[in-house]
């Protein structure tokens, strides 16, 4: 069965980036262009791995990981960040207060995107 | 004249010649002139009367039993340097009564020649060219005098403006030193000034970049993996396979300027946390490791002094790896054309520092480039191939340590980059004591 796997970015060429590459590594990808519309597909389906913005109006990442936490989401979140300054406090006190997250540094080529997702959800059971 | 007579000393031997000479005088008297004649047969006598009281003019013959010649002349005008004195002589001596005229003597009488009328003109010319003569003396005395006072005060005068010039002078060199400390002091100004330009011309200007490379992030990342994408179901026999590789490989390029360009915006900024202790040998290990590659390629000789008490310093690993490749591959770029391939660094203490020396046998900088150098987007190299950001980056690294970077060079014969980083994070830096 294949793996689904949640986009939530507020870049459409990101989000076909990562549909593009993931699709090849026989991924299911659902995309969200916003953290509001993230969180309501995640209650919906239930994904083995979500990748998340940090920079996006409305909800920012740092946000939406908390929300989607609060909601007892346990999959990993993988955070996608060209490194903002503005979101390393808030991603700190994300740490501090136990939010598990990863950080994955922008810009990912697709063959580092696939050899990344696959070595995550070959250890998904544990979550 | 006036009401007194003239009281006439004759100091005569002869009494004939003193016996006619009062008979002259007494015919004489009452005519213009009344006189009162004394006699001294010797020139002591004479000499005695003159010293006791007042005469107006001595009638001096020259031959005296106590004295002859010029002799009798000089003694008389010696004791009494003010007196007229009319020389009586005989025929045969007139060449002596000139000479003493010539001395002081007022007129000479030749005896025998003599009348009363001669006599009395002698007289009263001898008591007027003496009255004359002291005049003169007297105010040449008063000129003398005056030109003494004058050159005096001339002196005074000039040894005050001698003394005002050397104020002055004085002055001048504490006016020059003032405006010459002023000068180095404007010149501090408009330096520290032009550096604040800099420094906010710099933070703008990373501010913009920052901005513009997060902007870009995500279109790069899209066309990289698209191209990708591409590639993947494109048959490596396709023509376009080649095409999709160049636009990969071009897309990566873009990705590291943007790389770059956010190492550069984060390069000022300071992360306390990420401070640890780390020995620069090992770093620029890993950075030879990297590089070797290329070393191999182009056939460059490395050689490396680590002095052996070279203590760990407190840094940023990253970041002085990043310092390192970035001036490695500079030397390396450097070393291209060059027939003399050598790469040399040098690591020791410094104090509380430690320095590190990177020196390269490569083209060189000329002189109007080695200011510029650590500025961003300043590049020697050709386009493409360089973002004009490594030193710049690197400048910035080695700032946020608390170090320096300072660089020397020589077109032809090569480059040395000196790096100064402190052993210890200095207190102003320090806010979390990570290194311990």
């Amino acid at each position: 069965m294949s793996k689904r796997i949640l986009v939530i970015d507020d870049d459409l060429a990101i989000r076909k980036s990562f549909a593009l590459a993931l699709e090849d590594a026989d991924c299911q990808v659902d995309t969200a262009e916003s953290g509001g519309e993230g969180i309501s597909k995640a209650s919906i389906t239930k994904y083995d791995l979500i990748f998340l913005d940090l920079k996006m109006p409305g909800i920012n990442g740092v946000e939406t990981l908390i929300r989607l936490r609060d909601n007892g989401h346990k999959m990993p979140i993988y955070i996608i960040t060209a490194f903002h300054e503005e979101f390393m406090d808030q991603l700190r006190v994300a740490t501090d207060e136990g939010y598990e997250f990863e950080v994955m540094q922008k810009p990912i080529m697709s063959e580092d995107l696939i050899s990344i997702t696959k070595a995550i959800l070959e250890g998904a059971g544990v979550y | 004249m006036g009401e007194k007579p003239i009281k006439v000393l004759l100091i005569e031997d002869s009494v004939f010649a003193t016996r006619h000479t009062q008979k002259m005088l007494a015919e004489a008297n009452g005519s213009q002139i009344d006189t009162e004649l004394e006699c001294a047969d010797h020139l002591s006598t004479g000499l005695k009367r003159l010293a006791e009281d007042r005469i107006d003019i001595v009638l001096l013959d020259l031959t005296l039993p106590d004295s002859h010649d010029l002799d009798t002349f000089t003694r008389v005008h010696a004791q009494a340097p003010e007196m007229p004195i009319v020389v009586l002589t005989g025929l045969e001596d007139e060449k002596l009564a000139v000479e003493a005229v010539h001395k002081g003597a007022q007129d000479y009488l030749v005896k025998g020649q003599l009348d009363s009328n001669l006599l009395k003109r002698s007289i009263l010319y001898a008591i007027e060219r003496k009255q004359v003569h002291e005049e003169l003396r007297k105010s040449r005395e008063c000129l003398e005098e005056l030109v003494d006072e004058r050159t005096a005060q001339l002196k005074k005068n000039n040894e005050e403006l001698r003394k005002e010039i050397a104020e002055r002078k004085q002055a001048e060199k504490a006016l020059r030193r003032t405006y010459e400390d002023l000068e180095i002091a404007h010149r501090q100004l408009e330096e520290s000034q032009a550096q604040l330009i800099q420094t906010e011309k710099m933070s703008a200007l990373g501010t913009l970049v920052a901005g513009t490379a997060h902007e870009l992030n995500n279109p790069i990342m899209g066309i990289m993996n698209f191209s990708a994408h591409c590639k993947k179901h494109t048959s490596e026999q396709d023509q376009l396979y080649t095409v999709l590789q160049d636009i990969e490989h071009e897309a990566k390029h873009c990705a590291e300027i943007v790389r770059n360009l956010l190492t550069f915006s984060h390069a000022e900024r300071d992360d306390d946390k990420a401070y640890e202790k780390e020995s620069l040998a090992e770093i620029l290990g890993r950075v030879l490791k990297l590089l070797s590659y290329r070393i191999e390629k182009q056939r460059i000789l490395v050689t490396q002094h680590i002095a052996d008490d070279t203590p760990e310093i407190c840094m940023k690993p990253n970041s002085v790896q990043q310092l390192i490749l970035n001036l490695a591959t500079n030397a390396f770029d450097a070393l291209e054309g060059s027939e003399k391939k050598e790469f040399n660094v040098d690591i020791h203490r410094e104090g509380e520092f430690v320095q590190m020396t990177i020196a390269d046998t490569g083209c060189g900088i000329a002189a109007e480039s080695l200011r510029s150098i650590f500025d961003p987007f300043f590049t020697t190299k050709p386009v493409g191939q360089g973002t004009g950001l490594g030193l710049s980056v690197s400048q910035g690294i080695v700032k946020a340590h608390g170090g320096q970077i300072s660089c020397e060079s020589e077109p032809g014969a090569g480059t040395k980059l000196i790096i100064l980083l402190p052993i210890e994070r200095s207190k102003q830096n320090e806010q979390a004591n990570t290194c311990n």
